[in-house]
């Protein structure tokens, strides 16, 4: 055999065994297909689409009279990417000044310290320099007018950001400030903080349901929504309308705060109640800080603190001894000139008045110790469950039932339990050995003002939502059963009255008001500091107005009074005199028949409700709603709404980087194009689809500030807010001609 | 010889279309794979991969055509010695080179700055090399002595440096060498003595470097750990991805362009390129690519039978063995039968070096076929007249 034939053979041989490789290669490759192919696709689905959610814009918290107590605002934070494509030195020596004075101006900085973290960041190539934190809207849009930024639009060869980072985050706001901000509290899901308050116990009804997006993953890690895909629209937040009165709450508010300071007490509370609905007027919880002169809103002491309640408990001994031992309020009982030995310890009445006999309306309006806790040994001294019992009927152990969550337990000592001894029941009679908080006390009181029938505490007034028939108004809970005859309640309120009236003898006298008539009782209760009475006090203060018709109860405490000046009649009592006061120059309080705006009004033309296009009718559509849809104005722009995700939801914009310029991330420059706004026709609802044309200011009355903002944004207007709520008015006026470029003013109620 | 017939297409025109059409589909290829890279690193242009692919290319036919005029005998005087200067350049990249991907297998060519990846100049050579050794042998096939012992300083030394950078390349040259030496006619029992004589040297140097952590031991431990694992769920990120391409790509692919696992499969353009080609073009553009460098080894045989030179016969054998080995080894890569390594597909991969010695390759192959072609019909051309290579025990 020739060499080159062998080679021959021999090269036959390896190229067959080479192109039998290439079949393994297209064999292994269907062998994949055929055995891993669902485990691989299921993992491309994973890896390439994913469900984003966005928080639904959360519901506002409104007082009765329509201020706004909680709201969601979208801020942005800043950031300066010096890597960006298209910069260059000569830009940046060009630029870099007016872009520093810029933003000096804008945010209220140093020009010169812009500057030089600029010029740092581009020498250092540094793609995330904080430039401020916080921005709102409008700032932002001025940021973005600046030089340099602003050359995002005109590079088109490269994809050129001007270096702007945006990052839009949701941020509560408290527009009241300090003014009921404990009750209408906080929520803060990325924090560890508890929520409390009204943010958390309506938080259901406030966060609404969140929007859900298909996303897909481009190159370098982003996402970017998929066009077409349906989207799981975001349901609202609903919005919770209190029963606060804001004007009475600040009235309420300023007096505790000026008798925290005049009194040094280190903290205390106010609460007003209306005495037939239980609707809770104001609710004042404040914290003095030493040495300053403010208070602050931290801890709901109304609702949460639990104590001995001291000689405002009188009126409940004093009812049950009306009520069930069938005394008189003429009975007379023997004070023994104010002293008297329990076993072995003593009680004393809080002021020396040397009396021996007195009546029992004497004994009330005195606050005397010594007189009530006799009175009640004398009757269920051999027998203390039966007065325990009574006090159960009476409910003084129920919680108040406000909405609140962590309210503090109300407990009374029983003679089972360990510590109970012959002084116990006398003690338990005017104050000591029960917890109950200064709610459930009000509780009780205004059991007595709405004639033996009690009322839960009613905070919330409504839970609205956009459309009326979602809106839940709250029920008001009133007793069917009176706790006691109405002989009994009108003897208590006559005692009452002499509290405040009887001025040879009452605690309460400088609630007195010889323009309206006052029932309230006073209370000084010795604190409980590690288990010991320690001489500091309680001062509190609990009644109802006018005396012989009431609408209002209210009780004021204040705690951790030194020794100077602790008396309830005059520490709290000046708190109730201020707030009672007020109430009556309102003429009882006018102020709480305004009734709050209904959506659902038939009488009045509907308010207009605008939204954009696709959020708009995907809630419609899942409420249940017939809706008639009508084109206005065709657009010369193309329909281009509907695809974009953080825009044209009602999402609040989340946490998401998107950058500016045109051609800018996911969320931008896509939306606001198209809205509907709604009016609702008898039953029916009508609802005109409007597009944007640019170069014509649209109208954006009835619009939310953020779906008028993407409008305005749509159609380059940078924009000017005052107010909050809804769009109301604008300027330009709808219809006016007006280039992109131009201001637009939105005034929002 | 006219100016016009030199500047005519010679040689077997099928390889020359073979080439052009793999040229093609890598030109597609290439343009769809650098997206991502083009979108990261040249702010979205991304022609800019593209044109410089076409550079090279271009580049790659003018070497091609120009080197395919040029008879084969004048490679022999480089075969000889060319290996020298290789090795040294290997020596240079392992103590020097540029790290690319954590292995330094990269130099610079001063003035071009150019990488270059000396590798490939080496396992070039040394096939030069051997195809004129072999050829020289014929009659001394029975001694094993004068086969093997002139082999052990070029094929040991080679494979010793390209070992610690780049331990699969090293191996595939190993087999490359075997199976050149199994063209050329080396008894079987010497061939199976070799073969496991060079699995004894893989398996010593992998484990000897692994115990004392020298080079990318642990790299090369743990990528054959994670091939040998049965459990999809511990595969590399990778392999992962590149099986996403190929199962998503079914039979006939998603289109041009429309690869999505392009964005993470770490080399879509180079390594993984087969993948991506799987998945914009599925099972059928797999097969045609496979078919196009089957039809070549096809072409190749052709010339052999013509060709009456044993240099030339193993010459082209050699060259196209290792084209072959090598676009082998990256599709198995790509579909999971071997462990995870770098090596591009020959004249469809983005890079420069692997293009241009691609080229230069089928540039000799051509002349071989030229020769071989034109043997019968003799045109005036003077391969007969060099006879300084043929065997000089050829049968009367």
């Amino acid at each position: 055999m020739s060499g080159q034939k062998n080679i021959f053979n021999r090269s036959l041989i390896v190229f067959a065994i080479l192109s039998l490789g290439f079949v393994a290669i297209l064999g292994r490759a269907v062998y994949i297909q055929k055995v891993h192919g669902k485990h691989y696709r299921d993992l491309s689905q994973k890896m390439m689409l994913a469900t984003r959610t966005l928080d639904a814009q959360r519901g506002n918290i409104y007082a009765q009279d329509g201020s706004l107590l909680a709201t969601t605002i979208t801020r942005y934070d800043l950031r300066f990417d010096a890597t960006t494509s298209g910069l260059s030195n000569e830009i940046i020596n060009e630029k870099v000044d007016s872009l520093a004075a810029g933003l000096a101006k804008i945010l209220d900085g140093k020009k010169s310290e812009y500057s030089r973290l600029l010029i740092d960041a581009w020498h250092q190539k540094r793609s995330d320099l904080l430039i401020a934190r916080n921005v709102d809207y409008l700032q932002l849009q001025q940021v973005r007018a600046l030089p340099l930024i602003n050359l995002a639009r005109t590079r088109k060869r490269h994809v050129y950001h001007g270096g702007l980072v945006v990052e839009a985050h949701s941020h509560r706001e408290r527009p009241m400030g300090r003014l009921a901000s404990r009750t209408v509290g906080y929520h803060k899901p990325e924090s560890r903080q508890k929520a409390v308050g009204i943010e958390a116990s309506y938080d259901t009804a406030l966060a609404g349901v969140p929007a859900q997006s298909h996303m897909r993953r481009i190159a370098n890690g982003m996402w970017i929504p998929i066009d077409g895909m349906p989207l799981v629209p975001p349901k609202h937040g609903m919005d919770v309308v209190t029963t606060l009165d804001m004007q009475l709450q600040d009235v309420a508010d300023e007096a505790l705060c000026q008798a925290l300071h005049d009194y040094r007490a280190s903290h205390g509370t106010v609460v007003v109640m209306e005495v037939a609905t239980g609707n809770i007027r104001a609710m004042v919880n404040l914290l003095r800080t030493e040495g300053e002169s403010r208070c602050d809103e931290q801890i709901n002491y109304a609702v949460t603190e639990s104590q001995d309640p001291g000689s405002t408990f009188k009126l409940i001994s004093m009812m049950v001894a009306l009520e069930d031992a069938g005394v008189l309020p003429s009975t007379r009982v023997d004070l023994n000139g104010g002293i008297w030995n329990f076993g072995s310890r003593v009680m004393e009445d809080t002021r020396q008045h040397g009396i021996d006999q007195a009546d029992l309306t004497e004994i009330f309006a005195r606050s005397s110790n010594v007189g009530i806790s006799r009175l009640i040994q004398q009757y269920y001294g051999k027998n203390p469950w039966r007065f325990i019992h009574k006090l159960e009927e009476l409910g003084v152990e129920r919680p108040s039932g406000i909405s609140l969550a962590m309210e503090g337990v109300a407990k009374i000592t029983r003679p089972n339990t360990a510590g109970w001894s012959d002084v116990s029941l006398p003690w338990l009679s005017v104050g000591y050995g029960l917890n109950l908080t200064p709610l459930q006390i009000l509780c009780l009181y205004n059991t007595v003002a709405n004639k033996g029938r009690r009322v839960t505490p009613r905070l919330v007034d409504e839970i609205r939502s956009p459309h009326p028939n979602h809106s839940v108004k709250t029920p008001i809970r009133v007793s069917n059963e009176p706790i006691a005859s109405q002989k009994t309640l009108n003897a208590l309120t006559q005692m009452l009255r002499a509290v405040v009236e009887r001025k040879d003898m009452g605690t309460g006298i400088r609630m007195h008001n010889p323009a309206y008539t006052v029932a309230a009782k006073t209370g000084t209760a010795q604190m409980v500091v590690n288990q010991k009475y320690v001489k500091r006090y309680r001062s509190s203060v609990a009644g109802f107005f006018p005396a012989e018709d009431p609408r209002y109860s209210m009780v004021v405490m204040l705690a951790d009074l030194g020794d100077s000046a602790y008396y309830g009649g005059v520490v709290a009592g000046s708190v109730f005199r201020k707030v009672a006061d007020h109430l009556y120059a309102r003429g009882w309080g006018d102020a709480g028949r305004n009734a709050p705006r209904h959506w659902d009004n038939d009488s009045t033309p509907a308010p207009l409700v605008s939204g954009l296009t696709v959020p708009t009718r995907k809630a419609l559509q899942q409420l249940g709603m017939k809706h008639h849809t009508t084109k206005l104005q065709s657009t010369n722009s193309g329909s281009k709404g509907g695809n974009g995700f953080i825009g044209d939801t009602d999402a609040t914009a989340s946490p998401g980087v998107f950058a500016s310029g045109n051609s800018a991330g996911p969320g931008e420059g896509i939306t606001g194009s198209s809205w509907l706004q709604t009016h609702s026709v008898k039953g029916t609802w009508q609802m005109v689809e409007v597009n944007a044309r640019k170069g014509v200011v649209a109208d954006l009355t009835g619009m939310g500030l953020s779906d008028a903002l993407q409008v305005a944004g749509y159609l380059g207007y940078p924009t000017e807010v005052f107010g909050r709520g809804r769009v109301v008015r604008q300027n330009p006026a709808p219809g006016t001609a007006q280039a992109a470029g131009k201001n637009l003013t939105l005034y929002l109620e | 010889m006219s100016v016009i017939q030199s500047i005519k297409l010679r040689g077997d025109r099928y390889i020359w279309l073979l080439s052009g059409l793999l040229m093609l589909a890598s030109m597609l290829l290439v343009y769809s794979a650098t997206g991502s890279l083009a979108h990261r690193q040249r702010n979205s242009d991304t022609e800019y991969y593209l044109f410089r692919h076409i550079g090279i290319s271009g580049l790659g036919l003018i070497l091609m055509f120009a080197i395919h005029h040029v008879p084969f005998k004048y490679v022999g005087r480089f075969a000889q010695f060319g290996w020298i200067p290789a090795v040294l350049l290997l020596l240079y990249t392992l103590m020097s080179g540029t790290e690319m991907n954590d292995a330094s297998r990269w130099v610079e060519i001063p003035l071009l700055g150019v990488s270059f990846q000396s590798s490939e100049w080496a396992r070039f050579a040394i096939v030069l090399f051997l195809a004129r050794f072999l050829s020289r042998r014929q009659d001394q096939l029975d001694d094993w002595k004068a086969i093997f012992l002139p082999l052990i300083v070029p094929v040991g030394l080679t494979f010793l440096l390209i070992a610690p950078a780049n331990l699969s390349s090293a191996a595939l040259f190993l087999l490359v060498v075997v199976l050149l030496l199994g063209v050329g006619s080396v008894r079987m029992r010497h061939l199976f003595a070799l073969i496991f004589g060079f699995a004894f040297l893989v398996v010593t140097f992998v484990t000897v470097t692994h115990q004392f952590g020298w080079f990318r031991s642990q790299t090369w431990v743990n990528r054959i750990g994670a091939f040998v694992s049965a459990d999809l769920n511990e595969e590399p990120e990778q392999v992962t991805q590149a099986r996403i391409a190929i199962v998503t790509g079914s039979w006939i692919g998603k289109g041009p362009g429309k690869s999505t696992q392009r964005n993470f499969l770490p080399q879509a353009y180079n390594d993984f390129i087969y993948a991506t080609l799987l998945e914009e073009y599925g099972i059928a553009g797999g097969a045609s690519i496979c078919l196009l460098y089957i039809l070549l080894l096809y072409r190749v045989l052709r010339a052999i039978r013509r060709s009456e030179q044993l240099f030339g016969s193993l010459l082209a054998a050699g060259l196209v063995i290792m084209l072959t080995v090598q676009a082998l080894a990256n599709m198995a890569v790509a579909v999971g039968l071997v462990p995870v390594t770098g090596q591009s597909l020959p004249l469809v991969s983005w890079g420069g070096t692997s293009v241009l010695f691609t080229c230069i390759s089928l540039g000799i192959i051509l002349s071989v076929c030229r020769e071989a072609n034109s043997d019968p019909y003799d045109e005036g051309n003077d391969a007969r007249s060099d006879l300084a290579y043929s065997p000089s025990n050829l049968p009367a």
